[in-house]
């Protein structure tokens, strides 16, 4: 069957939709960020490391292991104001004494009509590997880059999906487990590889 | 009839009908010329990679996204099914949800694989059941040409698990290769479900889940190699890796498999004795031309593009003693209709079928591993046949290993549900975030299951392929013309389909989540007070079909057609009823039957050419 996939998700096929133009575009094109000197640690994309281990959930180690931080910051510079990367950064390096991260994240993050949509676009970008236009609202608001259309970020970008982490699977396509690994059961998830490897989980046992 | 004829055949179309009877009558000594109106790009490997890279990077991963359309060579596509334009003009009432594509190859390089044979009651169902119409031939007579299919595809299944339904298979025979390894989603539903009792009209059945036939590589049998990727190139260079000899788990037969471990008509053509092919791409056959003193058709028009971004092209006709249209049911119906030809019976086009099909979905109560191995590795067909379908349409149910990805979107749209604030997780009225977030999906996603629901359809004349010459495609070829109407007899086997699914889940623990989203995109058929949305299978039938007589019937049981003698239309587009497996078997086995009757004719027959 072929089209048992007629699979069509649910939201745009064509990441060529046409744009609500003219707006004013937020910025001009991306400027390449000045070369890190040797053996100075690159703050910008450490704080957005920090940043991106809040929103996702996943350790600092796993993200990296994508090879995927440095392009998306750079794709967040390229659609997204200056000043709106700038504050989402600020947010878990500027964190008020006695706050915990949480209350920081709701209250800076996702209760402000700026970023909050910003960081849910950036959490999609970690999980799916592309880009997912910004609200109309907002870019009506906050100014339209005519890079904010539904894209991927690049093959490899879908390939490190955490999603796939996420579900104890892989990217469709890609990263394959082998003949048969299908029929053993899945991963336990919810307790890391490494727990899993070591002391089997009876949790996806068989009912 | 040109006095030197540059082939023995020409065929149109390099699907898996124009590739297996090309194979054959190459290996029998025969000169073929194939003409495909599609690329070729996917046939070297490198190329076939490219393909796939553009899968990787496509936002949208719709059965179409690694196989864009030629502008000579336009092909529906799943967003115009949804937007209701496209290459498809589609004149209703209902929508036409099925997708096809025109590249060296055809649909096979996004089919699913699966590869059920149809039921002896299928090809009887006037004469059982009173309703449809019958085949001018039985199993038994395809039987030989199922098990030839099956070598040629590389089918993977167990005779044990499909002797059921009366089908039945020769003494001592097996398939080239061992079934492949059910899922674990497919043994989780079967301690559930097996042996679960349902009522249709007067019959009890007891449901099994049982493995699927696949056109997909295993482990296997004596006397079988598995055939893997191509890479077929000029000088004659192949590449021979081992890449693609067993399935690896890519959980993306469709819309692309990466190692080609799942059969894909450029398989079969790279079997061909490459001496006597002859295979020129990127030339659309536009007419058949038919010498008017004597029927016979005397050479086919078409068009050749170099560019495939292009309407540019050059005009050309190929000549041979024997012809064969083999582009697709669509594809077909449209050539003979724009070539004026079978005007005699007036059922050209007429009788399209597809298999209708309803999605279900829910949460497994434990983790079944979504998202891990080939799409779906088993089904519970027990309901295909039986008496109740003097009543109404059987069905049966593929189970998905690939999540609710085939419906939603899956697992994207489950991210971003999670991650918007759309699902019922919230965090402060918000969406998800952080450890929450992971956990959660984390907590769903392996639980994620999905049916596919095949319905199927009687032929019905008013389910029609025409063309309109206010409807041109870029080089002015006709564009296909669609009347669709799904009828109460297939709604009717909806609705049982959806009490069986719910009286499963519920059985098996899994609650419902069957389009409980927002809207959907899926187009709509009202039943009494029941909505069911519906989406195509790719199952396109019916367009030319095959009849015992040439007032009823465009082509006979040889797929020849009635007026023309030296013209043979093959494909799904012969099957005068469907029943619910996937056609592509049954397809391949007429078109290898088919094949042995060219070559006989060929071999023997030299009587001049004259309509009968």
């Amino acid at each position: 069957v072929n089209a048992e996939a007629v699979n069509a998700h649910g939201d745009q096929h064509d990441s060529s939709l046409p744009l609500p133009l003219p707006l004013p575009l937020a910025q001009p094109l991306p400027q390449p960020r000045p070369a890190v000197g040797p053996g100075q640690p690159d703050d910008r994309l450490e704080r957005f490391l920090d940043l991106s281990v809040a929103l996702t959930g996943f350790e600092r180690f796993s993200l990296l292991g994508t090879g995927l931080s440095a392009s998306y910051l750079h794709e967040l510079e390229a659609i997204v104001p200056a000043g709106v990367v700038d504050d989402l950064l600020r947010a878990t390096t500027q964190q008020p004494e006695g706050r915990d991260l949480e209350t920081q994240l709701e209250e800076v993050i996702f209760a402000d009509p700026r970023l909050g949509p910003v960081a849910r676009n950036l959490i999609i970008m970690w999980y799916c590997g592309g880009w997912t236009p910004m609200p109309d609202d907002w870019r009506a608001v906050y100014g339209a880059s005519p890079l904010d259309t539904r894209h991927m970020v690049s093959a490899d970008a879908y390939r490190a999906g955490l999603q796939w982490v996420a579900a104890g699977a892989h990217a469709a396509g890609a990263n394959q487990q082998g003949y048969g690994a299908w029929a053993l059961p899945p991963d336990d998830v919810t307790s890391g590889t490494l727990a899993s490897l070591l002391a089997p989980s009876m949790e996806s046992s068989p009912a | 009839m040109s006095e030197s004829p540059e082939a023995d055949v020409v065929i149109v179309g390099a699907g898996v009908n124009g590739a297996l009877i090309a194979k054959q009558l190459t290996s029998a000594g025969l000169r073929v010329l194939l003409l495909e109106a599609g690329p070729d790009t996917a046939y070297a490997y490198d190329g076939y990679s490219e393909h796939l890279d553009r899968f990787w990077r496509a936002a949208s991963k719709s059965v179409e996204s690694p196989w864009p359309a030629a502008v000579g060579a336009p092909q529906p596509d799943t967003a115009d099914v949804r937007n209701g334009d496209g290459y498809f003009v589609q004149n209703g009432p209902d929508r036409y949800g099925s997708s096809y594509s025109r590249t060296l190859g055809g649909s096979t390089l996004h089919w699913l694989g699966v590869c059920l044979r149809m039921l002896p009651e299928d090809f009887e169902l006037r004469s059982r059941y009173g309703v449809g119409r019958d085949w001018p031939l039985g199993y038994a007579e395809l039987e030989p040409f199922y098990r030839q299919a099956e070598r040629e595809i590389g089918v993977s299944a167990d005779v044990v698990d499909q002797a059921h339904l009366g089908i039945e298979f020769a003494a001592g025979y097996d398939y080239p290769m061992r079934a492949l390894p059910p899922s674990y989603s497919d043994q989780m539903l079967a301690a559930a479900v097996d042996g679960m009792p349902v009522s249709l009209g007067s019959q009890q059945f007891a449901l099994k889940v049982r493995s699927y036939p696949a056109g997909r590589n295993s482990i296997p049998r004596p006397g079988y190699r598995p055939v893997g990727a191509v890479d077929e190139r000029g000088e004659g260079m192949t590449l021979d890796r081992g890449l693609g000899q067993r399935c690896e788990g890519n959980t993306s037969c469709t819309p692309i498999c990466p190692v080609q471990a799942k059969y894909n008509a450029q398989k079969s053509l790279a079997q061909a004795d490459s001496t006597r092919l002859r295979v020129v791409a990127q030339a659309v056959a536009s007419k058949v031309l038919i010498d008017p003193v004597n029927g016979a058709v005397s050479g086919v028009e078409y068009q050749r593009y170099s560019d495939p971004n292009s309407a540019r092209h050059t005009v050309h006709t190929a000549t041979a003693r024997y012809y064969v249209l083999a582009a697709h049911a669509v594809e077909n119906a449209k050539l003979l209709l724009a070539s004026g030809l079978g005007g005699g019976s007036s059922l050209i086009g007429k009788g399209l079928m597809d298999h209708p099909a309803l999605y279900a979905w829910g949460l497994a109560a434990k983790p079944i591993g979504a998202f891990r191995g080939p799409l779906s590795t088993a089904g519970i067909d027990d309901l295909r046949g039986g008496t109740f379908r003097s009543q109404h349409a059987a069905f049966r149910f593929d189970i998905g290993n690939d999540g609710w990805r085939a419906p939603t979107g899956a697992p994207d749209s489950s991210v971003a549900a999670a991650v918007n604030g759309n699902s019922q997780n919230r965090q402060n009225g918000q969406g998800l975030y952080g450890s929450r977030l992971r956990a959660h999906l984390q907590h769903t996603l392996p639980r994620q299951l999905r049916f596919s629901i095949a319905v199927e359809q009687l032929p019905d004349a008013g389910n029609a392929v025409s063309i309109d010459p206010r409807h041109l495609d870029p080089l002015g070829n006709p564009r296909p013309v669609i009347s669709y109407r799904i009828d109460d007899y297939t709604m009717a086997g909806m609705a049982a389909a959806t009490g069986v699914y719910r009286q499963m889940f519920a059985r098996a623990g899994i609650e419902d989540h069957t389009h409980d989203g927002d809207e959907t995109w899926f187009p709509s058929v009202n039943h009494g007070d029941q909505v069911f949305h519906y989406h195509g299978m790719g199952h396109f039938a019916g367009t030319h079909v095959m009849g015992e007589r040439p007032e009823n019937s465009v082509v006979d049981r040889d797929q020849r057609c009635w007026e023309h003698p030296n013209l043979y239309v093959v494909g799904s587009g012969s099957f005068p009823t469907m029943g619910t497996s996937n056609p592509t078997l049954t397809m391949a086995a007429l078109a290898l039957r088919t094949a042995n009757q060219l070559i006989h004719e060929l071999a023997a027959d030299r009587r001049p050419l004259t309509a009968r």
